[in-house]
């Protein structure tokens, strides 16, 4: 380590008394103070307010099935809060989810491939796709939401003619992973545990690691980054590369829950489930900052909405709607008091 | 007449203006200087609408005033130019002389021959001549620093502060600037100079006002009656302070492998160049904006193809063609736009801190430790006598000459070979100045291949080996250590000869 000592001599340079304050409390402030808890109480009020009209809602299988919703939703917005915090948006997700998924089940109909086998290839095929958006966007010199507003009806569209259009036919459904994925497992859905422990990795991954540090820092000053040397069109491949794999990972898990797979699934109502989720979840679209856990927390409001709306009997024309506006009162209720909350920081400081 | 009484400004526990008494004069340039956190900022923003006073009144033309925000500032005759240039690069010359106030055809269709009438006196007296359709984005900085000043002429300001208006310049346009000032001043309009550059302060101000912790400690004193040394003491506090000079530095670069460049070329930009910086030296590229040396460095730095020739590390290895490669390979590089490419604003200390070393340099591994990384932050703030409340605040919470030493830090904890300095003072005051100065020294003195330039040829001149002098693309020539001055290298860079 070098130590530029000669510095030692005094410079008279007025240096104000720093202000460190002890606080006591602060371990418990702390635990209050984290990011997600206004989305958090904003989830807990929601189910609350709805189990209070209809207790049916509240219901363990009701929840259970709320929460397996979420999951699929949830591990593929993780991936989005990473591209969210380049600044980048993948819109092909849903595209991506359903090729592997579509490839998956294929290969595996009929006695094909060993059903596992099947389901770590279609994932390496996710991630292959999202690998190939990074590479587009950094061959083109192209934003990824750019690229991706290609790939999303190209992924779909090869989904369709993988599949002749129609459900994949003959999946081997007595096999192990069908029914290891099609009951709870200790209790909650397979997919509920894949979204819990990838939660956990993953925002490691964000927040304490060389790549989650580079990925921040591009979005915050993507030239400034990229002055230190930040070689920032890789880093959007990498980043590009786990959106897809995680998308792969959700086809996968609804494969073997669901059972069947069409070229219908994924598509743009998935995307705008996965987007919303990390919009809500507090990842700023303008990059710079993100929460993974606030995407799961996200994921559920979503979906606690419209499974609400079924409870609520909302007429089924009306549903989008109701969505639509429940999703924008979370997000602009959240940004209002981030910005309320911002403002009197400043005013402290 | 522009008074400020006892004006005294408290952010939070810290208070920055301690009763201030200031008196602005029609047909007055007033130089306004001060070290970093003296309180000179906060003053100028009081004065222009910016911020409210904690206490303390302000009365214009013997009337008392009290600003909601700029606009209002600006509708009493009351107008700043500020160091950031807030313009559209997008948007053309006049689009962006009216932002807001555009006259219009009915009140929808711009009208452009009505801005141009009112545009073309205003420019002509700030001497921009460039097209009137002309994108902003494409001006040179300097052009563009007109362009804001003629945005604020165009409200006909009895007051007009310039904050730093002339650190971004070349000497020729530094010059033109200045001659504006003096015309300003002719028509009767009171002028604030705020500048850390003392010689242009001296050749232009009629009184001087010098803030120290808070409180002025010189008042609108005439400039014939301090000298710059005097001015100087007062802003550090310190009068012996102003006598203190560079480091020794022990023996120039001698020994050791240094950065070989053989005939380097790129297209127009870049005649082929030969250099050979050894280990320890420091050398600095003198030239007019767009004459070369930003052209080598970013060839260096791997932000710009080379057409031609080769570059030879220190270790022998050769030079790389993107950024990341060459970071890797041991380059530095601080930049003269510190807040688009030297820091990110919004990101705590200890993140820039070790970008360099973390990201691109893999050194503290695959999982990045908080504590490890605000003890670095911490210890630079120390050896480099950063001011900041603690390593996790943001980096935009810093005044400029510590911004600036966290840029300088970042790159330190990157252990480089091969420095590459643009412009490493601009808009840092004096004290921070010498600091970096010493810095810059003792890179040299732990055998680093430090290459500078500088809009500054003072700074060049004090701080080089030696000077090579480029001309329209092409280096003219060397200006050897014991013949370096300011006024040498003014007229080096300025006609392309270098006398012998």
């Amino acid at each position: 380590m070098a130590d530029p000592d000669i510095l030692t001599s005094p410079l008279a340079v007025p240096r104000p008394a720093a202000h460190h304050r002890r606080d006591t409390l602060r371990p418990v402030k702390r635990l209050f103070a984290f990011e997600e808890l206004g989305i958090t109480l904003a989830l807990v009020a929601l189910v609350l307010l709805i189990g209070a009209f209809h207790g049916g809602f509240l219901r363990q299988n009701n929840l259970l099935n709320v929460l397996q919703t979420a999951s699929f939703v949830a591990i593929i917005a993780y991936g989005m809060v990473f591209l969210l915090a380049m600044g980048e948006l993948d819109l092909s997700a849903g595209g991506t989810y359903a090729l592997s998924t579509i490839l998956s089940a294929k290969w595996m109909a009929g006695g094909g491939m060993n059903p596992w086998l099947a389901v770590v290839l279609g994932i390496g095929v996710g991630a292959g796709l999202g690998a190939v958006n990074g590479i587009l966007s950094a061959l083109l010199r192209l934003p990824l939401i750019i690229v991706t507003l290609g790939t999303l009806s190209a992924y779909q569209g090869l989904a369709t003619v993988a599949s002749n259009a129609g459900p994949i036919q003959n999946l081997p459904t007595g096999s192990s992973f069908y029914t290891g994925l099609g009951q709870n497992q200790l209790g909650l859905p397979v997919a509920a545990w894949a979204a819990l422990v990838l939660v956990v990795v993953l925002s490691f991954a964000f927040t304490k690691t060389r790549f989650g540090t580079m990925v921040r820092a591009v979005g915050s000053n993507r030239q400034a980054a990229a002055f230190s040397g930040i070689p920032a069109g890789r880093i959007r491949i990498y980043a590009a590369t786990l959106t897809g794999a995680l998308a792969a990972v959700s086809g996968m898990l609804a494969l073997g829950y669901f059972q069947g797979a069409d070229p219908t699934i994924g598509g743009t109502v998935l995307e705008l489930q996965v987007i919303a989720a990390a919009v809500i979840g507090g990842t700023a679209i303008s990059g710079g900052t993100g929460t993974v856990p606030g995407a799961l927390i996200g994921a559920l409001i979503v979906a606690v909405i419209n499974s609400g709306l079924l409870f609520f009997a909302i007429p089924s024309n009306w549903s989008d709607f109701v969505t639509g506006a429940v999703i924008l009162v979370a997000v602009g209720t959240d940004s209002l008091l981030r910005h309320r909350r911002r403002a009197r920081a400043l005013q402290e400081a | 007449m522009y008074v400020a009484t006892d004006v005294s400004k408290q952010y939070g526990g810290v208070r920055a203006l301690a009763g201030v008494d200031v008196e602005i004069r029609p047909g007055e340039v007033q130089g306004l200087l001060g070290a970093n956190g003296a309180g000179k900022s906060t003053l100028v923003k009081i004065l222009v609408g910016a911020e409210a006073p904690t206490s303390g009144t302000l009365t214009l033309g013997g009337e008392p005033v009290r600003f909601a925000n700029v606009g209002q500032a600006v509708a009493n005759g009351v107008s700043i130019v500020s160091q950031e240039l807030n313009l559209f690069p997008d948007l053309d010359l006049l689009e962006n002389l009216f932002v807001l106030r555009e006259p219009r055809h009915g009140g929808v269709l711009l009208n452009r021959r009505e801005m141009a009438r009112r545009a073309k006196p205003v420019l002509r007296s700030v001497g921009l001549g460039v097209r009137l359709g002309r994108r902003v984005g494409t001006l040179r900085l300097a052009e563009q620093q007109l362009v804001e000043i003629a945005r604020a002429l165009l409200d006909r300001p009895r007051i007009l502060f310039l904050d730093e208006p002339t650190s971004a310049l070349q000497a020729s346009e530094r010059e033109r600037l200045l001659e504006v000032v003096r015309g300003l001043r002719e028509s009767g309009v009171a002028v604030v100079f705020v500048s850390h550059l003392l010689g242009d302060v001296f050749s232009i101000c009629d009184t001087i006002t010098v803030l120290r912790n808070g409180r002025v400690v010189v008042s609108r004193r005439p400039r014939g009656e301090i000298s710059i040394q005097e001015v100087v003491g007062h802003m550090l506090g310190d009068v012996e302070g102003a006598r203190r000079r560079l480091p020794e530095r022990g023996g120039n670069g001698t020994d050791g492998p240094g950065l070989r460049l053989s005939s380097l070329t790129v297209g127009s930009a870049l005649e082929p160049f030969d250099l050979e910086a050894k280990a320890g030296e420091v050398v600095g590229l003198a030239g007019l904006d767009g004459s070369g040396p930003h052209v080598v460095f970013d060839v260096l730095f791997g932000r710009r193809r080379r057409d031609g020739g080769t570059v030879v590390m220190p270790d022998g290895s050769r030079g790389r063609r993107t950024t990341w490669g060459a970071v890797r390979s041991g380059i530095a590089f601080v930049p003269a736009d510190r807040k688009r490419l030297g820091v990110m604003l919004e990101k705590p200390i200890y993140e820039n801190v070790s970008l360099v070393s973390a990201g691109p340099l893999r050194r503290m591994g695959l999982v990045l430790r908080r504590p490890a990384m605000t003890a670095r932050a911490r210890r630079w703030g120390e050896q480099l006598r950063i001011v900041m409340p603690s390593p996790r605040a943001h980096v935009g919470e810093l005044s400029g000459g510590n911004q600036q030493k966290v840029v300088f830090a970042k790159w330190l904890d990157a252990e480089p070979k091969v420095v590459l300095l643009d412009d490493p003072t601009r808009g840092v005051d004096v004290g921070a100045r010498v600091e970096m100065h010493a810095l810059i020294a003792d890179m040299a003195a732990r055998r680093r291949v430090v290459l500078m330039t500088s809009s500054d040829l003072e700074e060049l001149a004090d701080v080089c080996d030696r000077v090579i002098v480029f001309f329209q693309g092409r280096a003219v020539g060397e200006i050897p250590r014991e013949r370096l001055s300011e006024h040498r290298l003014l007229e080096a860079i300025g006609t392309g000869a270098v006398a012998s």
